[in-house]
């Protein structure tokens, strides 16, 4: 998405042009999104509002999918695994069953 | 790697799960702990990533006691109450597993349907989708 595409090949500023209103008003303008360096160091980016706006904006949409990605597969085992639960408060002799079944499904049994 | 300590081993671990699954009004499937377990072996190969995973899933259950009816988030469309909460396995901040579970209707206790690795095929997911296809769980 070309929200988080990357920077153009002279959105650069420095430190201390960052300090400049007017070289940072007109980069920023250019480019919306600036790589900020220390001489040859990358030190941070530097992007304007609405850059801001619309990378927030994005990854609020990201997480919307994730959450109904996450809901329709926790759905798929409900549907699966529910129908035909029993559910038992363990004793310990169905712990040494679990165990011995856990042993064996990582032994491959 | 870390090497594993004491307190951080396999063994020690799942001890300390199987702890938590014996609480008082935590109620569970037999064959899906044991699956879900060995899953979440396969999930994370290093002892102590295995360790601090299933610490983490026990952890998880003792905060869905604490509060079923709003830990984790309800599941949409999901009737009968079933939620999902995400955690993480170790120090990652990123929240890699999940536990499914609900109130149980007439007491204070938790059903525990399933825990495992969010994305690492395999894991409970993969075997909920072959479960639709295999033979009846045991319990």
């Amino acid at each position: 998405m070309a929200v988080l595409d990357g920077f153009a090949l002279d959105a650069d500023i420095t430190l201390s042009e960052l300090r400049q209103e007017d070289v940072l008003d007109a980069r920023l303008r250019t480019f919306h999104r600036l790589r900020l360096r220390r001489r040859n160091e990358l030190v941070g980016v530097v992007v304007d509002a609405e850059s801001w706006r619309q990378i927030e904006a994005y990854v609020r949409q990201l997480e919307e999918r994730i959450e109904h990605l996450e809901d329709a597969t926790a759905r798929a085992v409900i549907t699966s695994r529910a129908p035909d639960a029993t559910f038992v408060e363990l004793t310990a002799n169905d712990i040494a069953d679990i165990d011995r079944e856990y042993q064996a499904l990582v032994r491959g049994d | 790697m870390t090497e594993a300590t004491d307190s951080n081993t396999p063994a020690h671990a799942i001890k300390a799960l199987y702890r938590a699954l014996r609480l008082p009004n935590v109620w569970v499937v037999k064959s899906y702990v044991a699956q879900d377990l060995a899953n979440l072996r396969r999930a994370f190969p290093l002892d102590n990533e295995f360790a601090g995973a299933v610490l983490a899933v026990a952890k998880e259950l003792l905060f869905a006691l604490r509060a079923p009816a709003v830990h984790g988030t309800p599941i949409t469309y999901a009737l009968d109450g079933w939620r999902r909460s995400r955690f993480a396995s170790g120090r990652s901040p990123v929240s890699d597993l999940r536990l499914i579970f609900r109130k149980r209707a007439y007491d204070s206790g938790i059903e525990v349907l399933a825990f495992g690795h969010r994305e690492i095929p395999d894991t409970v997911y993969h075997t909920a989708a072959q479960r639709n296809t295999g033979p009846r769980p045991k319990n």
